[in-house]
């Protein structure tokens, strides 16, 4: 066990780390939620069945995969479709798909597959139960299905570098949990001990449809041939199952400040108490340093067309590149090691390069700082009320402090407010519009913080500071929502995003990595500055795989 | 049809967004609606009525003093500063949805209130709310707060609300109203296309 001291070093400012350039560099760390479901399946030892698997020559059918933990089990559903070529689509706006799931609470009965089949091929047109929490769909990959099944059928391996360059079979366009479509509420098994930490239903579904697809995809090449083989498991391991991400999911992390606050709050602690180690062991150094040629690899095969990801994966293979070479006179026995190393990588290396660095560092820590995963949920009814006592002028001081950096913008610049967040009569998601060449600014959701604050603090500056805020915002009901994210921003450190949500030059992509990366995925690839490419799972162990190895070892290639 | 609470609570955000208060008050209404429907109480219907009634008006007119009182506009400026001695106020909307709001302004868990209107009598706590009486469900009533010190043992929630069709199509019209008509341009550029995705 290390010994746990008071951190000298205290964690990161919000100033630095609430930044949409920083938070659109982040990588998945240890504290991940799909790190933490594997981490608790293989703690817990929890048995995995394949208990029905009726699919058809032409890959169309019914398939359950049972997952049974100490108390409860859960089963995804999977229906499986042949779909043709010109109806598969990522964008939400589709309205087929190759598979679409549902991860049930329980075993189903026959009666509720026949229930389920009614309804979850349909997705966002169906309707599900409080025996359901998730509902997603998935599309193949054009790239690589095809040959997959061919090759298989064939009696032969894949391309290793094909199968690399994809890293998926299929990916997930949608993956939708609490209370969606009828879905059962978070609230519902929130006390279950496997569900305590945020987004283990969803990643649980993940982690059974990765094992779905491969074995569908070895199914179809049974069915074409006769004489067809198995993958070989080694390259087996290195699909993932890939995702498409849109604009949908940046909303959340505004929509859910605390949440927000306690994944942050979580990761930055977790890396002050290793900069505040005074001294690195062995082991510790020993294992750092094991991951560095796999981080490496890991930059080398990470894949994109995007020309801002391409940048930033040049600038990432040169970081890991002079971090290795540093690491090769670096003192670990001197004082304070890790802050030292930390410190030197702020003035080296790029963003996302520090960001990976502070994802390195947390490897050798897992005594130390896996259970920090239990503090990253969140309950936000405590944040929901407004403190009406609290002076404005007290309420001026929290809003400066957490908004500095806006009260130097030109808000009347029309960069600076030329975007509006409004959700579309059409499929009714979150989109991102122009706001000065558009008809939707009278549609803005309220996904603006900083403009608001400014406004805010404008209508504020009318009054005696002494007003309690109730009585301002009696007068000012257009604030409330505001005067809610200060006190919860000034309580809770991390909840706001401390940048310009719309200004013109704005990466909604920022937003989506940041929250996938907590998520545990890697290889981001953006398709555009709105959508972005994942991959999750990939190298992970499968489900039988769990009892005989180590299920935390495996999100760096090796 | 069954929704989800954190369904519900979505759409009564929207509708109250759509009927024309801010989105702070939209998202403490919603919270509310949540709340009573957790009781078992048909919050959808209440939630339906009053919007209907308060469609379009101005705030001011909404505060007390005036032909209705809306709890959507007097419940979030209690919560923010709760009453501490006994409270009268007339015309009150669909009273039963102030009840969470007194609830939400606890930070004391052996806080509590007594709301009560004519027929109908709210015992209010942090840990609950149990409520007795043959017009919790009035569409308008003169209403007393009172201050009580009390815990109460916590009734079963219910963690669905089933529906009811009329008040679902006023919600759900009304939820309407805060969408932007697509257009072309929206649609490939405001989610994003770019790449193709299917390959």
């Amino acid at each position: 066990m290390t010994e746990l001291a008071p951190n000298i070093i205290p964690p990161r400012h919000p100033n630095q780390v609430m930044k949409l350039a920083r938070m659109g560099s982040f990588h998945q760390c240890r504290l991940s939620f799909m790190r933490t479901l594997l981490r608790r399946l293989k703690s817990e030892q929890w048995r995995f069945e394949q208990a029905r698997f009726d699919i058809d020559a032409q890959g169309v059918g019914t398939a359950l995969y049972c997952a049974h933990g100490p108390d409860r089990s859960y089963t995804l559903v999977a229906f499986a479709n042949d779909l043709p070529p010109e109806k598969r689509s990522d964008r939400v706006i589709a309205t087929e798909w190759d598979a679409t799931f549902t991860l049930f609470d329980g075993i189903p009965t026959d009666a509720d597959v026949d229930r389920l089949r009614a309804n979850v091929p349909l997705q966002e047109a169906g309707r599900i139960t409080e025996s359901e929490l998730s509902l997603s769909r998935a599309n193949r990959s054009v790239r690589l299905w095809e040959h997959v099944v061919d090759r298989l059928a064939a009696g032969q391996q894949p391309d290793t570098d094909l199968v690399q360059s994809v890293g998926y079979l299929m990916r997930t366009t949608a993956v939708y949990g609490s209370a969606k479509f009828g879905a059962a509420d978070r609230e519902v098994i929130a006390d279950r001990p496997e569900f305590s930490s945020p987004f283990q239903v969803e990643m649980l579904s993940v982690f059974l449809t990765r094992s779905f697809v491969m074995d569908l995809v070895e199914h179809m090449a049974r069915a074409k041939s006769p004489d067809a083989v198995p993958l070989n498991p080694a390259l087996r391991r290195t699909f993932g199952i890939g995702n498409s991400t849109g604009l949908g999911m940046a909303p959340f992390l505004l929509h859910h400040p605390q949440l927000l606050n306690n994944w942050i709050a979580a990761k930055e602690e977790a890396l002050a108490r290793i900069r505040s180690l005074r001294a690195a062991n062995a082991d510790a150094v020993a294992t750092f340093m094991g991951f560095i040629p796999r981080a490496m690899k890991m930059a080398a095969i990470w894949r994109s067309e995007h020309p801002l990801q391409i940048q930033k994966l040049a600038a990432l293979n040169t970081d890991v590149a002079t971090l290795q070479t540093y690491l090769q006179t670096f003192d670990f026995n001197g004082d304070h090691p890790w802050n030292r190393l930390y410190e030197w990588a702020e003035t080296k290396l790029s963003i996302e390069g520090q960001e990976l660095l502070v994802s390195l560092m947390m490897e050798p820590y897992g005594d130390l700082i896996d259970g920090l995963t239990g503090c990253m949920a969140a309950d936000e009814s405590i944040g929901h009320r407004i403190d009406g006592t609290v002076s404005l002028g007290d309420t001026i001081t929290q809003l400066q402090h957490i908004y500095a950096f806006a009260e130097n913008l030109n808000w009347d610049s029309p960069e600076c407010t030329a975007r509006a967040w409004y959700v579309s009569e059409e499929k009714l998601e979150p989109r991102l519009g122009e706001r000065f060449e558009e008809p939707i600014a009278e549609y803005e959701q309220p996904l603006q913080p900083a403009r608001d604050a400014m406004r805010m603090l404008g209508d504020i500056k009318t009054y005696v500071p002494e007003t309690p805020l109730a009585a301002f915002l009696l007068q000012h009901p257009e604030h409330r929502h505001t005067a809610r994210r200060i006190q919860i921003a000034a309580r809770w450190p991390y909840a706001e995003i401390r940048d310009n949500t719309i200004a013109h030059d704005m990466l909604p992509i920022d937003m989506l990595r940041c929250k996938l990366s907590f998520f545990g995925a890697g290889y981001f690839d953006p398709r555009s500055d709105r959508w972005v490419r994942i991959n999750m799972f990939r190298n992970a162990p499968f489900p039988d795989d769990l009892a005989n190895e180590d299920a935390d070892n495996w999100t760096y290639p090796s | 049809m069954s929704c989800a609470l954190g369904e519900f609570e979505s759409l009564a955000k929207k509708a109250i967004r759509g009927a024309g208060y801010s989105w702070g008050l939209a998202e403490d209404g919603a919270r509310a609606a949540r709340s009573v429907a957790s009781l078992g109480l048909p919050a959808d219907e209440l939630l339906a009525t009053l919007l209907r009634q308060t469609d379009g008006q101005a705030y001011s007119v909404l505060q007390p003093g005036n032909a209705l009182c809306c709890p959507l506009c007097l419940g979030p400026s209690l919560c923010d500063l709760p009453p501490t001695g006994e409270t009268t106020v007339q015309n009150v909307a669909t009273p039963l949805l102030l009840a969470p709001f007194l609830q939400n302004s606890l930070t004391n868990q052996t806080d509590g209130f007594h709301l009560s209107w004519p027929g109908a009598s709210l015992h209010i706590a942090a840990n609950g709310i149990t409520a007795t009486g043959t017009t919790l469900l009035c569409d308008l009533a003169e209403i007393t707060i009172a201050p009580r010190t009390a815990t109460i043992a916590v009734p079963k929630r219910a963690s669905r609300i089933t529906m009811d069709a009329r008040a679902e199509q006023t919600l759900l019209a009304l939820a309407h109203r805060t969408y932007a008509p697509a257009t072309e341009e929206s649609r490939l550029a405001g989610a994003g296309a770019g790449l193709s995705d299917n390959d």
